[in-house]
């Protein structure tokens, strides 16, 4: 068996850093071991070599220097904000940091945090978040048959700093219950920074869960994130990626339906503006039988802002029965704005219900616009008008108005001020 | 007073040549209608007026108000009171047809000051109250169905909703002139006496209208002031409200002979 040398890691990370980061933030002996572990796998990692469909378009060449050992008594803790409704504390909802939880309930972590190596394509990185997760890293539990009727907020703002930011967000809802949960991620600017969020949602059975990411971090950020969301039989799991900030976004997107009934929803929004290169690869694994996987990505690109979107649907040998589209849709915005969208599909079954996938990117419809703008309204704000109503399709699929406002809120440097009216009207 | 002056129009749309020296005046508080034939010009006529960027205007000139508004860009005309009913609305999907309004109507009442910095813009928005009154008011005027608000504008809208969606859009704009082209086409009888309501209700001493037609049908509910004929980009005849019943009784082709007999 050949063995290939692994390539320089873009972030270098040795044993004595992990053991000190650990020890500095007073873990347990048993969380120590398991970010040895991950230094393990992290030291054997192979990094991208842009050949990869995933990296082709995303250079790692750049990469702003993180050192890990800055995070070691870091002065410049992310705030974060959030809030737990007592009755569904009382009924066993934990919604607290990583650290917090590990502590309180040692067997609860150790069982849901170890995390198979990832999305292939990010494996690295994947590595560099379990061995090197720090501040901002969050931990729920939804207990069987809890139904947590308020989204649970998270707000996680890093003060400027050139630490890098990693952390891990982990979502368990067990068995029937039901939680939708918004994750919004900021910071300040004040020099390149590396940010590797790392995100696992587990749905179990039957249970109904929503996340909603809103990430905009500073222009000088370079997010390198990933998620993975794992569906149990007949459960419902949507998640949403609001993608509005960082100068370079790297996201990959993992489902993987592991049983009969389950149904995915998987939503982007991307709005992008200045030289912003945003790149999102994903793959949906739809398995079982009757399974349901439906991605909806659309952006709106400004200036000479770049969307990349490459995406995989596996439908499994072992599936019968299944549905699954893959959508991305691109509104350009100016001359200098781009979209490459790239879907591919590997049907290995003949037994499937429906399969599919559209991609388009174009510029705005001068119709449209000459006959919003007849209305008085100016250029801008007429296009920040349709790119709004093009957004629509994944702003609606959000039940919750509070929620709604939370994801226009984060868009309205791009799409403006929105006149909500649905009380009204 | 508000009025429109058009003065030796020439356009072209592709570099193909439209309107040939169009004059007509239409002064406020009159309602002018422009009748003809399939290609004579109507609807470039209506799109220049409105500012169409694909219609090139080579020769000529249009005031309102005084105001020469071939140097404005159509969100600038429309704030200057002038409103287009189009033939063809465009569908919006995604906004409903409230949010549209109103978004519209600040953008319409929001000051525009060259030197006021962005952050100090003062809120002139359209308190909701009022907002939700007057549309309230203008459905009733328009017959129109509370559930057609929260629709994506024009999105999926049948030929006669499209239209009065339009109509519904000129009465909460109030402007001081409207073109409407073509409204009356693809009506059911039900569906043109509401347009024909809408018209006459905004007719006032400080409003004109311009309204483009093909038939003679809407003219029983509306009476013009003047009826103008355009065959081939020109106004070849102007007359009174009766000129539409001989258009209708003899068709076209008798001004049409008309002016090739006058051209031998």
């Amino acid at each position: 068996m050949t063995v290939l040398a692994p390539t320089q890691p873009l972030v270098p990370l040795d044993r004595e850093t992990v053991e000190r980061l650990s020890v500095g933030r007073g873990e347990p002996d048993w969380l120590r071991e398991h970010r040895l572990r991950a230094l393990d796998r992290y030291e054997r990692a192979e990094w991208p070599s842009g050949q990869e469909e995933e990296w082709r378009r995303f250079t790692l060449k750049d990469l702003p220097h993180a050192r890990i050992a800055d995070l070691i008594d870091t002065k410049h803790p992310p705030s974060e904000y959030g809030s737990v409704p007592l009755t569904a504390s009382r009924h066993g909802l934990i919604f607290d940091r990583m650290l917090t939880v590990a502590k309180d309930q040692p067997e609860l972590v150790k069982r849901w945090l170890p995390s198979d190596e990832g999305i292939r394509s990010h494996r690295p990185f994947r590595a560099l978040a379990d061995a090197a997760f720090a501040h901002g890293s969050t931990f729920l539990y939804v207990p069987a048959g809890l139904q947590v009727e308020l989204p649970l907020e998270v707000h996680k703002r890093w003060t400027a700093g050139t630490e890098p930011i990693i952390f891990r967000t982990i979502i368990v809802a067990e068995a029937n219950s039901t939680v939708t949960v918004v994750e919004e991620l900021s910071s300040e600017s004040g020099g390149p920074r590396l940010a590797v969020p790392a995100l696992e949602v587990h749905a179990g059975p039957g249970a109904r869960v929503r996340y909603v990411g809103i990430h905009r971090f500073a222009e000088d950020v370079w997010e390198i994130g990933q998620q993975n969301v794992i569906s149990a039989r007949d459960s419902f799991l949507s998640s949403f990626n609001v993608l509005v900030g960082s100068g370079r976004t790297k996201l990959g997107v993992q489902s993987d339906i592991r049983g009969d009934g389950a149904e995915v929803k998987l939503y982007g929004l991307v709005a992008a503006a200045d030289s912003q290169r945003i790149d999102v690869n994903s793959l949906q694994i739809v398995d079982g039988k009757a399974s349901q996987s439906d991605l909806l990505y659309l952006s709106a690109l400004y200036d000479s802002a770049k969307a990349v979107y490459y995406g995989i649907i596996r439908v499994q040998p072992t599936s019968s029965g299944t549905g699954s589209y893959q959508e991305c849709r691109n509104m350009l915005l100016s001359d200098k704005a781009g979209a490459d969208p790239i879907p591919a599909l590997e049907i290995l079954t003949s037994d499937v219900a429906r399969c599919g996938h559209g991609a388009t990117a174009g510029a705005i419809d001068e119709e449209e616009l000459f006959y919003v703008m007849s209305r008085g309204m100016p250029r801008l704000e007429a296009e920040q008008l349709l790119v709004r109503g093009f957004f629509n399709r994944v702003v609606a699929a959000i039940p919750e108005p509070q929620v709604r406002a939370k994801v226009l809120a984060a868009l309205e440097p791009r799409i403006g001020r929105v006149a909500e009216l649905e009380a009204a009207a | 007073m508000p009025d429109l002056e058009i003065k030796d129009l020439h356009v072209e749309v592709d570099k193909k040549p439209i309107l040939n020296g169009i004059d007509l005046a239409v002064r406020s508080g009159e309602v002018h209608a422009i009748m003809g034939p399939n290609g004579s010009g109507k609807s470039t006529l209506a799109l220049t007026i409105m500012g169409h960027p694909r219609y090139k205007v080579t020769r000529g000139t249009i005031h309102f108000d005084g105001r020469d508004i071939l140097a404005m860009p159509v969100d600038e005309r429309a704030r200057a009171g002038l409103f287009l009913a189009f033939q063809y609305p465009a569908a919006i999907p995604g906004v409903s047809v409230a949010n549209f309004l109103r978004t519209a109507l600040n953008a319409r009442r929001a000051e525009r000051g060259t030197t006021a910095a962005a952050g100090e813009r003062k809120n002139t928005d359209i308190p909701i109250p009022q907002f939700v009154k007057l549309l309230a008011d203008k459905r009733k005027l328009l017959e129109i169905d509370e559930s057609f608000i929260t629709r994506s504008v024009n999105d999926g809208f049948s030929g006669g909703e499209k239209k009065r969606l339009e109509m519904l859009q000129m009465h909460m704009f109030g402007p001081k002139f409207a073109v409407l082209d073509e409204t009356d086409s693809g009506l059911d009888i039900d569906a043109l006496q509401v347009v024909a309501r809408g018209i006459e209700a905004l007719r006032a001493p400080d409003v004109g209208i311009l309204l483009i037609t093909h038939y003679e049908r809407i003219l029983r509910y509306v009476t013009p002031d003047y009826v103008h004929v355009l065959i081939e980009g020109r106004v070849v005849r102007t007359g009174g409200r009766e000129l539409a019943a001989e258009l209708e009784e003899k068709g076209y082709d008798f001004v049409r002979e008309e002016l090739y007999a006058g051209r031998a």
